[in-house]
């Protein structure tokens, strides 16, 4: 594999459109009931509009963008700060820069800066990950 | 207002949880993931790992007294010692690392570490769950 440089760029992943079966499937999936993301009468209750997807849906493509760049083995470590509501109907583009490289006990890692962001151009979750490398 | 007694440190009752093959699949296909090794639990899968473990009881944020129809999750942070893998059953520990207010208290942060641990005690993975709660 070539030789990771501060300013590569992880192959950014599209997911989506996220429709009201992703979030039904997702809330059954990943244990998450909460019906702000299911149940429009609670949303709308709430004073919302419409139901939201889960912010935990968004990490779990931007964790795909991290195991697709590196085997999920080297991932030591991780956030995702939760910005925006990602709206139902929207496309989630995952992307990640190299921004630092240096050596933990002998093992050569890179710091990554990870954000996911919609078709609308609203960034909804931005975060950074460490990653083994070499 | 929240609930003053649950102080940074506290320590909620130790959770087992077993990562079942099928519901790695269910994630699997919900999240539109393509795992290179579908027995590994996908990064994330602790969260949900958590949430499986708590079923039917309540949650730490409930528990702290504040108005669910307020709170925000704020960030989510992960680390890892090895990846964990399907039939594998852990243990949950988990305390309050953080309280703290913003904007004069309209804002109050609670964030929640978990360490899970193999059926040897060793440590495979830790994370921290920090929730706002919007008063105002």
């Amino acid at each position: 594999m070539d030789r990771v440089q501060v300013g590569d760029v992880l192959p950014a992943i599209t997911r989506g459109p996220i429709t009201r079966t992703t979030l039904a499937l997702f809330a059954g999936a990943s244990g998450d009931h909460n019906p702000i993301h299911v149940d429009i009468d609670f949303a709308r209750a709430a004073g919302l509009d419409d139901v939201f997807a889960h912010g935990m849906l968004s990490m779990a493509y931007l964790g795909q963008l991290l195991t697709g760049w590196r085997a999920q083995g080297k991932l030591r470590e991780w956030n995702a700060r939760f910005q925006a509501i990602t709206p139902v109907g929207a496309t989630v583009t995952c992307s990640g820069e190299v921004t630092e490289l240096f050596d933990v006990d002998g093992e050569r890692r890179a710091r990554v800066r990870i954000n996911a962001m919609t078709d609308g151009h609203v960034t909804t979750l931005a975060g950074e990950a460490v990653v083994a490398i070499g | 207002m929240a609930n003053e007694a649950i102080a940074v440190g506290h320590r909620w009752p130790d959770r087992t949880a077993t990562v079942e093959a099928g519901a790695l699949r269910a994630f699997t296909k919900a999240t539109a993931a393509e795992p290179a090794d579908a027995d590994i639990a996908p990064p994330t899968f602790l969260f949900t790992l958590d949430l499986f473990a708590n079923a039917g009881q309540r949650m730490w944020v409930e528990e702290l007294g504040v108005d669910l129809a307020k709170v925000l999750h704020a960030d989510q942070a992960f680390g890892y010692r090895r990846p964990v893998r399907a039939d594998e059953t852990l243990t949950i520990e988990s305390r309050l690392s953080e309280r703290y207010d913003k904007k004069g208290g309209a804002l109050q942060f609670f964030a929640r570490e978990c360490v899970f641990r193999d059926g040897d005690g060793a440590q495979v993975a830790t994370m921290t769950t920090t929730l706002v709660v919007r008063h105002g």
